[in-house]
């Protein structure tokens, strides 16, 4: 029995076909994989050159728009007035910051009152 | 072939790295891109001082005592922005979409809601010292944001109203012109 099953494996042979058939399959992945290889590199470089630009952008930008300074060859005083306007401007702003965190201040202070009174009033109640 | 695929990887975690810092700091700018969206409203005022102009006014002379207090203060920032609407269509809307932004870094120090106004404040810390300061408020119609950069001494920003003992709205009108 074992001999017979020996010899008829001997006697297997594979197909003409078979070699040529492998190595497209081979090729056929190989190819699969170069082109998405491609992909990969293209996405790649076009997210580096993106990046690179939006980083160049965010490094070499001002954080502010520069303000205007109207400069004259007769004198200095444009220069002088329009830094007073710009003082005259922040003060506006600042002095509105201020007595908004004022008000603020304020609320929070009634409410501290407010905390101070209950607890003074909880132990002559308890009494 | 290895050595190919080694230079791709490499190329790829650094577009990715860079993608990553790009969207980060595309989140932290949130309020800057608030700024930018609005500055080109034709019906919102936008004030920007930036910090050249700083170290200009440290060459002007305090004469009275507010402008002492106020020339103190202003030594030690670096920047100012101010974004007003005064006739806003939907003032409490605006307020709540700023409000809602997303400020990386920054933290609500302190809200004040009432029937006439509502206000809030945003500071970015860094090591102990206040290093931006953004208030947004919104009352009858009028909505404004406002961000000032330095180094803040809230203290001494709060006593500034003090000093020249003014409310803060009437200040605006200055500001109109």
């Amino acid at each position: 029995m074992y001999f017979l099953a020996l010899s008829s494996s001997c006697s297997m042979r594979l197909d003409s076909s078979f070699d040529h058939e492998l190595m497209s399959r081979i090729r056929n992945k190989e190819q699969r994989t170069t082109a998405f290889r491609w992909t990969l590199r293209i996405a790649a470089s076009v997210i580096f050159i993106v990046g690179l630009v939006t980083v160049s952008q965010w490094v070499f930008k001002t954080d502010e728009p520069p303000v205007q300074i109207t400069q004259t060859t007769n004198t200095t005083q444009p220069v002088d007035l329009e830094v007073m306007r710009a003082f005259e401007q922040t003060k506006s702003a600042l002095l509105l910051i201020s007595s908004k965190l004022n008000k603020g201040q304020e609320q929070t202070m009634m409410l501290s009152k407010f905390d101070e009174a209950q607890v003074r009033i909880k132990p002559t109640s308890e009494q | 072939m290895q050595k190919n695929n080694l230079m791709s990887n490499k190329i790829f975690s650094l577009a990715i790295l860079m993608m990553t810092a790009v969207l980060a700091h595309a989140q932290s700018d949130g309020i800057t891109q608030f700024f930018s969206k609005y500055e080109t409203d034709p019906s919102f005022t936008l004030v920007s001082v930036s910090g050249k102009m700083f170290t200009l006014f440290t060459h002007i002379e305090g004469k009275t005592e507010e402008e002492k207090e106020m020339l103190k203060t202003i030594s030690k920032l670096k920047g100012l922005r101010f974004l007003v609407n005064e006739e806003a269509t939907n003032s409490k809307a605006t307020y709540q979409a700023a409000v809602k932004t997303k400020m990386m870094g920054f933290e609500l120090m302190m809200s004040v809601q009432d029937a006439e106004e509502n206000l809030s404040f945003f500071i970015k810390e860094q090591t102990g010292v206040v290093k931006e300061l953004i208030m947004i408020g919104e009352s009858s119609g009028e909505f404004f944001i406002m961000s000032i950069t330095g180094d803040i001494d809230l203290n001494q920003l709060s006593k500034l109203a003090r000093v020249v003992n003014i409310e803060g709205m009437e200040k605006l009108e200055n500001l109109k012109k």
